[in-house]
C-alpha cells in the first residue's frame, strides 16, 4: 500500500461527500415536481409524452398499481429487446453483419439488461450490432436505472406520507428520472469521456496490419500466423456514460472498463467510479429531505461509508501483499513496479484504483470492472463477492441500494425496539408484524436463490462443473460469484466460468429475474403499508435514528445478517483458497 | 421453437410476479390504520 494510493482513495471519498448534498437536493426537486433550471428544456417534452401516451400525471397510484405498471413496462421492454437481438441481422447499423443472437443468450441478455444486471455471457464487440447496443441495450441502461430510482422514491414517500394510500405515479417518476436526471448527466459525462479519448462513431471496425506477425494457438490446438488486427469501435462514449451513471455495468467491449477505448485514462477511471456513487449517495440526502430529518439521511450515509471503507481497505491490503508463490522475487512497491498482485490489472490504474473500482462497482449494483476479479487474491476477490452478498446496500444501485438499505433500517429499528421491550417506531411510524414479514421475505429470497442455484450447479458435472476453468475452492467461488452477481443484479463476473451454456443462460436469467422483481414486491408492500399509518410524536423512549448509536447498530446488523447467511459457503470458497495459497497451493 | 419457449417463460415469470403482488396484498388483510 502506498501513500499515493490512500490519497487517491481519500480524494474519491471527498468528492462523493461533496456531491451528495447538491445531487440529493436536486433529486428532491425533480421528484417533488418543484421547479428546476431544466424545466424549459424538458417540461414541454414531458407534457408531450403524457399527452401522447394518455397519462394523467396528477393521478397517484397505490403500491399495487405502481408495481403492476412497473411489471408491465419491464415485460414489454424485455420482449422488445429480445426481438431486437433475434432480428439484428435484418436491422440497420450492423456494419460487421452480425447474425441474430441465439435464443437462450438473447433471453439471458434481455433479462439481464431489464433487471439492471447487465450480466454478459457474450463478447459484445463480436456479437451485438450497433443498433442492438444502442436501441436494445443502452435504452435499458436508462430505463432500468429510472425504474430503480422511481421505486426508491416511492419507498421514501411511503415513509414520509401519513395516512395516505398512494405512493406517486410510476409513469411520472419514470419520465422525470430519465429526463431530468439520467439524460442530462449522462450527456455531459459522455462528452467528457469523448474528450478523454473514448470513441463515438458508427463506422465499421478498422483493420490494422501488425508490425510483426504473431503465431497463436487456436481452440483446435493448431498454430496460426496472424498478420492483422481488427480494432472494434462504435458508439462507445454514449453507452459508457449511462452504463456507469445508471449502475448498469454492461460493457461495449468484453474487457469492460479495463478496455482502453472504454476507460482510457486515470481521469476517466476516476469519473467513472464517481458516477457510480453519484446518484446513490445523493439519495441519502433526498431521504433526509423528504422525510424531514436530514440527520437521518446523514446517519444512513455514515453507515454506508463505514462499510465502503472496510471493503476498500481490505481489498487494497489483500492485493498489495506479496504473493507467497513468488517468494524469491521482490514484490515491494517502487518507482519501477506497483508491488503486490498485478495479475489481471491494468498498469495505468494500478492496485489502489483497481481495488477501489472493484469495491465501488460491487457496493453499488454496477458490475463494470477495470480489473479481472478472478485474478484477485482469494481475500481481495472475496471483498467484491461479500459486497454483493450484503445486498449491495453500500450506496448501492440507483434506487435499489436505497430501498435495500431501508429494509435493514426497518429491521434495525425493530431489533432496537425488541431490546428495550417497546413497539418499534421508525420516524413516527409503528413497525408492525406485516412490515417485518415483508422485510424478512425480502431478505430470505436473496440467499435462497444464490445458495440454491449454486448448490444444484456444483452437483451437475456435465452442465455445471464442465463450465469451470478452475477447480477446487476457486471453482466454487466462480459459481457462487456468478449466481451472487446475477441475483444481486450486479453483472460483474469471476472470469474462468463459461456461462454461455443453456444451463447458465437459463438459470442465471431466472436468478436475475427473481433478484429484481420478486424482491422489490415485498419492499413496496412495506412502503404502501407505511404510507397508510398515522405519525406518532417521538417520546423519550423512541429509538433515535439520527445518532452514531443508530449507525453502529445498522452497520452491525448488516454485517451479522450477511455473515450468518453466507459464512459457511465463503469458508469453503475464498477462505479455504486463501489458507491453501499460504500453504503453497493455487488453483 | 426456442423463441416460443422463452416467450412463454417470460410471460410465466411476470404472471408469477403479478400473483406475488396479489399474495403480498392479501397477506396484509385490513389496512392497519390505528
Amino acid at each position: 500500500m502506498t501513500t499515493n494510493g490512500w490519497l487517491q482513495i481519500a480524494l474519491f471519498f471527498a468528492c462523493v461527500l461533496a456531491l451528495t448534498k447538491p445531487m440529493g437536493a436536486y433529486l428532491t426537486q425533480v421528484f417533488e415536481r418543484r421547479r428546476t433550471w431544466l424545466d424549459p428544456v424538458f417540461g414541454p417534452v414531458e407534457r408531450m409524452l403524457y399527452r401522447a401516451t394518455g397519462i394523467h400525471a396528477d393521478e397517484e397510484m397505490r403500491w399495487t398499481e405502481y408495481l403492476v405498471c412497473m411489471l408491465v413496462f419491464s415485460a414489454a421492454t424485455l420482449m422488445l429487446t429480445y426481438i431486437v437481438e433475434r432480428m439484428q441481422g435484418h436491422l440497420p447499423w450492423n456494419p460487421q453483419h452480425f447474425g441474430g443472437v441465439a435464443p437462450d443468450l438473447a433471453w439471458n441478455t434481455a433479462v439481464s439488461f431489464t433487471t439492471n444486471t447487465n450480466w454478459q455471457s457474450y463478447t459484445p464487440e463480436a456479437t451485438m450490432s450497433y443498433f442492438t447496443q444502442m436501441f436494445g441495450l443502452a435504452t435499458h441502461n436508462f430505463w432500468s436505472a429510472a425504474v430503480g430510482l422511481a421505486l426508491a422514491i416511492a419507498f421514501i414517500r411511503g415513509i414520509a406520507r401519513k395516512e395516505m394510500r398512494t405512493l406517486g405515479n410510476f409513469w411520472v417518476d419514470l419520465t422525470r428520472g430519465t429526463l431530468w436526471v439520467l439524460l442530462p448527466i449522462s450527456t455531459v459525462f459522455a462528452i467528457a469521456l469523448v474528450a478523454q479519448g473514448v470513441p463515438q462513431n458508427l463506422r465499421a471496425y478498422d483493420t490494422a496490419k501488425l508490425m510483426e506477425a504473431q503465431t497463436i494457438t487456436g481452440t483446435d490446438g493448431k498454430p496460426t500466423t496472424v498478420t492483422t488486427q481488427t480494432i472494434a469501435q462504435g458508439p462507445v462514449a454514449s453507452q459508457e456514460a449511462i452504463k456507469m451513471l445508471g449502475t448498469n455495468g454492461g460493457g461495449f467491449f468484453n474487457a469492460n472498463s479495463a478496455h482502453p477505448f472504454e476507460n482510457p485514462t486515470p481521469l476517466s477511471n476516476f469519473l467513472q467510479m464517481l458516477s457510480i456513487f453519484l446518484i446513490p449517495a445523493g439519495l441519502t440526502y433526498t431521504l433526509g429531505q423528504m422525510v424531514g430529518s436530514r440527520k437521518h439521511g446523514w446517519a444512513v450515509f455514515a453507515a454506508m461509508s463505514v462499510l465502503w471503507f472496510a471493503g476498500v481497505a481490505t481489498c487494497y491490503w489483500a492485493e498489495s501483499r506479496p504473493s507467497p508463490a513468488l517468494a524469491n522475487v521482490s514484490q515491494q512497491a517502487s518507482d519501477l513496479q506497483a508491488g503486490g498482485n498485478m495479475e489481471g490489472k491494468e498498469v495505468r490504474f494500478g492496485i489502489a484504483n483497481s481495488a477501489l473500482f472493484a469495491t465501488v462497482t460491487t457496493d453499488a449494483s454496477c458490475g463494470a470492472v477495470n480489473a479481472m476479479h478472478d485474478s484477485f487474491t482469494p481475500l481481495g476477490g472475496m471483498v467484491p463477492m461479500v459486497n454483493i452478498l450484503l445486498g449491495e446496500i453500500v450506496f448501492g444501485g440507483v434506487g435499489a441500494g436505497m430501498y435495500g438499505m431501508l429494509i435493514f433500517v426497518i429491521l434495525s429499528v425493530f431489533i432496537a425496539g425488541l431490546m428495550v421491550g417497546r413497539t418499534p417506531e421508525y420516524l413516527g411510524k409503528k413497525i408492525e408484524a406485516y412490515d417485518i414479514q415483508m422485510a424478512m421475505l425480502y431478505l430470505l429470497i436473496f440467499p435462497l436463490v444464490i445458495l440454491g442455484f449454486s448448490a444444484v450447479t456444483v452437483l451437475l458435472p456435465n452442465m455445471g462443473l464442465s463450465s469451470l476453468a478452475n477447480h477446487g475452492p476457486h471453482g466454487l467461488s466462480e459459481i457462487l460469484y456468478a449466481y451472487t452477481s446475477a441475483t444481486g443484479n450486479n453483472g460483474s463476473a469471476f472470469a474462468g466460468l463459461n456461462a454461455n451454456t443453456h444451463w447458465f443462460n437459463s438459470t442465471l436469467g431466472i436468478a436475475m429475474f427473481i433478484g429484481r422483481f420478486l424482491m422489490l414486491i415485498p419492499m413496496l408492500a412495506i412502503a404502501g403499508n407505511l404510507a397508510l399509518k398515522k405519525s406518532i410524536p417521538a417520546t423519550a423512549g423512541t429509538f433515535p435514528v439520527t445518532t452514531p448509536l443508530f449507525t453502529t447498530l445498522l452497520t452491525s446488523l448488516i454485517v451479522i445478517v450477511g455473515a450468518l447467511t453466507f459464512f459457511p459457503v465463503l469458508a469453503l470458497g475464498p477462505v479455504l483458497e486463501h489458507l491453501l495459497m499460504r500453504a503453497g497451493q493455487s488453483f | 421453437m426456442l423463441d416460443l419457449v422463452f416467450t412463454v417463460s417470460t410471460i410465466v415469470c411476470f404472471a408469477v410476479a403479478l400473483l406475488y403482488v396479489t399474495a403480498c396484498n392479501r397477506l396484509k388483510g385490513r389496512p392497519s390504520v390505528d
